[in-house]
């Protein structure tokens, strides 16, 4: 994530608002609403498959 | 073999012209080439040919015309939007509606019935005025109505919904309407095909060449392309488009799912939604409802539709109109929506020179379609913006200058 102090307007903009929006494999957060849980999940968003889910406590190693 | 019908069969009196030609082989160059064969793309090649005089131009469709958006969408056509570009640009879409059916000498079924945007709470009842004051002042009719007058118009409705968020009042848009959706594409498909333009189906465009920042030239499954002009119009597919552009947006896709019932006699002429809901419903002239409710929350490439959304959809359609709980839903299905952070499209030029985009259409395409063809086609010829698509450029992220309609454009979350 770019510093928002130190980043020019347009950087910032393209951290904000754009995305990788073409058909693969995504991490995207989930809730698990019975437990009021937030998870990670590796979702394929062209078969509908979910391939891992994960706490993020488990993550090592982040952006 | 009943010989008696062969007589029949060999005498065409009125026989019926294919819709377009289809040639066999693509050419090696085009002044434009279209990549997506729905309603956008092809009504952007037929005003180029008719108003430009553009027409070595081909459209490339990877399925048939029509396939994507355009034909599952639940064919509202309306400009009750919120802000002032918005409204502008629904008007002049809407107003190019009403004589199309004319214009291709093909019946669009379009048919003026009365649009109503229910507010069950006294912030959606705010945002209605502010809409209909708006629209008053861009020229175009909407008016806040009571529960008295919801009622005459549609006596079946139940304004109270199991006294669950009654209905306070409405945003009204007389010239609300419904079309053959489909129908919009073939008018646009053979006008463009008869002043020239090629039409090229199941041809898929596998990348896009650009040689110093200059579009150059269009690979398909059918052979390479030569071309300086590009107009992307695939709505749900415009992230794999772009990638081949070295281009980012903010598009994102998700599925939305639409349904109909089975066919009754004609009893709703209006047409509703109800945000709170999150429905909306007519009756198209084949006596069938046709219905729809808001996107799945998650990304999807695919147009699988599901249970839980007959099961939500009916729900709250019966909240409304609970003397449907025995008329069944025959037939479901879904489109891909490319999704934009403010709900408003992303139109016009980009920074690669040549390439021009007509996407970010969510849930709000359809009614756009000929606006949307119009000023695209005077981008592309021109190499200008047209001056009612400017505030929808890809370039208004970067500036902070969203052109906000969700509450308008969608029954979004």
């Amino acid at each position: 994530m770019p510093d928002p102090n130190n980043t020019s307007n347009e950087t910032w903009a393209d951290y904000v608002f754009n995305r990788a929006g073409e058909p693969g494999i995504k991490r995207e957060w989930w809730y698990h609403l019975a437990s009021g849980t937030w998870f990670i999940a590796e979702h394929d968003t062209v078969k509908d498959v979910f391939i891992k889910t994960y706490l993020l406590q488990n993550i090592t190693e982040d952006e | 073999m009943p010989y008696r019908l062969l007589r029949f069969a060999l005498n065409k009196k009125y026989a019926e012209p294919p819709m377009f030609t289809e040639p066999s082989k693509l050419k090696k160059s085009y002044d434009v080439v279209i990549i997506g064969g729905g309603g956008h793309g092809l009504a952007a090649a037929y005003y180029l040919a008719r108003d430009h005089g553009i027409t070595n131009v081909a459209v490339i469709e990877k399925n048939y015309i029509g396939s994507g958006g355009t034909g599952r969408n639940t064919a509202i056509v309306r400009s009750n939007y919120l802000t002032a570009e918005g409204v502008n640009f629904y008007d002049k879409s809407v107003k190019l509606f009403q004589d199309l059916s004319t214009e291709f000498n093909l019946n669009l079924f379009y048919s003026e019935r009365g649009h109503f945007t229910l507010a069950h709470t006294d912030s959606a009842l705010r945002t209605m005025r502010w809409r209909a004051e708006v629209n008053k002042h861009m020229g175009v009719e909407s008016v806040l109505v009571d529960r008295a007058f919801i009622k005459e118009i549609i006596p079946e409705i139940d304004l109270d919904c199991r006294h669950n968020m009654p209905v306070m009042g409405a945003l009204y848009h007389p010239p609300g309407a419904i079309a053959r959706h489909d129908a919009v594409a073939w008018g646009y498909g053979r006008g463009a095909n008869m002043r020239g333009v090629e039409i090229h189906q199941n041809t898929t465009v596998t990348g896009i060449e650009v040689k110093n920042n200059k579009v150059v030239g269009v690979k398909t499954n059918k052979g390479l392309i030569q071309t300086n002009r590009i107009l992307s119009a695939v709505a749900g597919y415009t992230p794999s488009i772009t990638k081949m552009v070295g281009l980012r947006t903010p598009i994102v896709i998700h599925p939305l799912q639409a349904c109909v019932t089975e066919p009754m006699k004609p009893w709703l002429n209006a047409i509703v939604v109800s945000a709170s809901f999150h429905l909306y419903i007519s009756q198209s002239s084949r006596g069938e409802l046709v219905m729809g409710a808001s996107l799945d929350p998650y990304e999807l490439h695919s147009t699988r539709s599901t249970l839980d959304f007959a099961e939500g959809l009916s729900g709250h359609t019966l909240e409304l109109f609970p003397f449907l709980s025995e008329c069944k839903i025959l037939r479901q299905w879904a489109g891909l929506s490319d999704m934009t952070p403010d709900f408003s499209p992303i139109m016009g030029k980009t920074c690669v020179e040549g390439f021009y985009i007509d996407a970010g259409w969510g849930t709000w395409g359809f009614k756009a379609t000929p606006a949307s063809g119009k000023t695209m086609a005077f981008t592309v010829a021109n190499d200008q913006n047209h001056e009612i698509i400017q505030p929808f450029n890809l370039s208004r992220f970067e500036q902070y200058e969203l052109v906000g309609e969700k509450g308008a454009a969608s029954v979004g979350h």
